[in-house]
């Protein structure tokens, strides 16, 4: 018994998700991230290089009185010397960092600059595996195109003084590939064939539980042979966890579009609430998850319910406890039950 | 088996996975793990693969299945981490597949006739100065040349400080022009504009001393230029061929997609931008230590030997090792012959 499907295909544009298949023929999903993020990551590493830079500048600076302490002696050219020297010497280093920071950092740092580490993003390859030190180097020396074009110097006047030396990029050209690329890739990215995506660490998986108890006994009402498919499962899911933070009228329009045809498929009466209903139905698909054949081999005592996608059974060690994590969610504004239905 | 019971069973595992991610870190700190830890960490990531599966099956709530989705993701990357540079593989991609490539690349060909021309041309123009009456002006401003000139006449070389300095200073600026040239050459016509305005604007400064306007700046002039102009002029146009092989590939595929063609041969030329990268470096060194030097201390005999010298290993390099050895093994036979 399941209710007609609706193609989905259509929204999957939407979805900002890369699915990568791994060798232990394994699919799983990578978030890619988005130009803001990514800036954010570019901003931080800029100002890294920058105060390493500044630390350099010290650290010269430093080594000059060191100097001056250490051989008095040293007459006052062989200092301007030196210093004109640092400079050379400093402005070597910053050319390096600004051109090789991102590629030698993403190499030895599996994908990760200082600045894509603090804000949780990753360089990978298009197919998910790791980038060797040849794409590394590629996405980056490309970032020259990417930045393109330099605001004038002359819109603002403070820069007039610095002539062409200090233009402004608007990385317009790497926004523009990004918006028109499905996984927000720039000219370096593409070039390069890698993406960038999200590496946080998720919540803990919870689950909802309901302190009414209408809500459990509707559900042993739901026929055994309903069989909740993946879409409406996700669906029933994100509803009932939004619930706290919808009002009633609300919570009852959005569930009535599935609780209508469910209470006709389930030959239940029409004035039992729409929102009480669903999270029955998700009350019996989640806590009551059961099955003839049990997967995970532990026997149970409930009556079972046999979902139509059964994996081959599986052979995990499910020895050791800890405490559930759960959240409750009161059901406190729905309407009673009809009172031919209570016990 | 209710879900919350699953969850209540795996929850320690994931946690414990997702510890040993954060010890892996983003860094090379993996590589030092105890074996017993990379063992637990292939074990927990299987588990967790398995555990993935198993909630997509099973219709576990959508939070749980992101969850895991993101656990699995993670732990991936850091189970399959990114190659370090292969320094042998590179020793041999330096030594021989890079001379090999450039002495066979039609871009670069393009590149040098385009450069060339173009200089030579430039420099005629401006030393002839029948032709295109001002054609030096036209390009280079009246100003430039006057200041070219004085500066010329009056270089008397530089203190140990200032060299330190310009090497610096021309590392950044000579390798700028080259990335510049490199990345414009993805869209082929404006990396031409940017190689020809170099080409026409270092031509004419040629063909501009060459007239003798002023005998000193012209005499310190190629006592500056003969020993880093080899050098210097072959990483422009090195650079400027790597740019156009990926800007040509981006039109002829070669039965490849457009894109994956264009992945492939970013691939193959970035050994060629980093020999020009080297080859910028070098100069910089040799325009910043040795070509200053007025001829008083350093004879303009030794910066020629110099020139030659480079040049003289820029065609081993280029022409012998880039030589194709197939070619070779016709003239010499082989072994089993």
């Amino acid at each position: 018994m399941s209710l007609p499907k609706r193609p989905i295909s259509q929204f999957q544009q939407l979805d900002t998700a890369v699915r990568v298949e791994t060798p232990e023929r394994i699919a799983f999903q990578y978030q890619v991230v988005g130009p803001f993020r990514r800036l954010m990551a570019y901003g931080l590493d800029i100002c890294i290089v920058a105060m390493a830079f500044v630390g350099c500048c010290v650290a010269v600076i430093l080594m000059f009185f060191l100097i001056a302490y250490l051989v008095p002696q040293l007459t006052g050219d062989f200092f301007s010397e030196l210093v004109t020297s640092s400079v050379g010497v400093i402005a070597i280093i910053a050319a390096l960092a600004f051109w090789f920071y991102g590629a030698v950092c993403e190499t030895l740092r599996n994908g990760q600059t200082l600045g894509k580490q603090i804000a949780n993003i990753r360089v990978l390859s298009t197919d998910g595996s790791a980038i060797d030190g040849v794409q590394a180097m590629i996405r980056n020396l490309f970032r020259f195109l990417d930045i393109m074009p330099f605001m004038p110097s002359a819109i603002f006047f403070v820069f007039d003084y610095f002539e062409d030396a200090y233009r402004l990029p608007l990385f317009l050209a790497g926004l523009i590939c990004m918006v028109l690329s499905n996984k927000f890739q720039r000219i370096g990215d593409l070039m390069a064939g890698t993406m960038v995506v999200l590496v946080e660490r998720d919540w803990a998986p919870e689950l909802v539980t309901f302190s009414d108890p209408r809500v459990a006994k509707l559900a042993e009402m739901i026929p055994n042979d309903f069989v909740v498919s993946r879409s409406m499962a996700k669906a029933l899911a994100g509803f009932v966890e939004a619930t706290p933070r919808l009002g009633p009228d609300h919570s009852s329009e959005i569930a009535s579009k599935l609780a209508t045809p469910l209470k006709q498929a389930f030959g239940f009466p029409h004035d039992i609430d729409g929102t009480l209903l669903l999270c029955s139905l998700y009350f019996k698909t989640f806590s009551r998850f059961q099955s003839d054949e049990d997967p995970l081999s532990v026997s149970t005592s409930a009556t079972l319910a046999q979902p139509t996608n059964v994996p081959p059974e599986t052979d995990l060690p499910l020895a050791e406890n800890s405490p559930t994590l759960v959240v409750a969610v009161p059901v406190e504004d729905i309407n009673e039950l009809p009172s031919g239905d209570r016990e | 088996m209710k879900v919350s019971e699953i969850l209540d069973q795996r929850q320690p595992l994931w946690s414990e996975l997702e510890k040993l991610c954060d010890r892996i870190g983003g860094s090379s700190k993996g590589a030092r793990l105890p074996a017993a830890d990379i063992a637990r960490f292939s074990t927990l990531y299987r588990s967790a693969c398995a555990d993935l599966a198993l909630a997509e099956a099973w219709q576990f709530p959508p939070k749980t299945v992101d969850y895991l989705h993101r656990l699995v993701a993670r732990s991936h990357s850091q189970m399959y981490r990114a190659e370090r540079y292969q320094w042998r593989t590179w020793s041999e991609k330096v030594f021989i597949d890079v001379p090999a490539a450039i002495f066979q690349d039609t871009a670069v060909h393009i590149a040098i006739v385009f450069f060339w021309v173009l200089f030579l041309a430039s420099a005629f123009l401006a030393h002839d100065d029948q032709i295109w009456k001002g054609f030096a002006e036209d390009v280079l401003g009246s100003e430039a040349i006057t200041q070219m000139e004085s500066g010329f006449e009056s270089f008397q070389g530089r203190s140990w400080g200032e060299n330190n300095l310009m090497a610096g200073f021309y590392i950044i600026n000579n390798g700028s022009i080259g990335l510049y040239c490199f990345v414009m050459m993805l869209f082929i016509v404006p990396g031409f504009i940017t190689l020809g305005k170099n080409a026409v604007a270092l031509g004419a400064s040629f063909g501009v001393m060459l007239r003798g306007d002023s005998a000193l700046a012209s005499e310190n002039f190629f006592n500056f230029v003969t020993a880093h102009g080899p050098l210097e002029l072959t990483a422009i146009v090195l650079s400027a061929g790597a740019g156009l092989k990926i800007g040509i590939s981006w039109w002829f595929t070669n039965g490849y997609r457009r894109i994956d063609n264009l992945k492939k041969t970013a691939i193959e030329t970035i050994p060629v931008a980093m020999c020009a990268f080297c080859l910028f470096v070098l100069a910089a060194f040799v325009e910043g230590f040795i070509s200053p030097h007025p001829k008083a201390n350093v004879p303009w005999s030794f910066k020629a030997a110099v020139a030659v010298i480079t040049s003289g290993m820029l065609m081993f390099y280029f022409v012998v090792l880039g030589y194709p050895r197939s070619i070779l093994a016709g003239y010499f036979g082989r072994g089993d012959q």
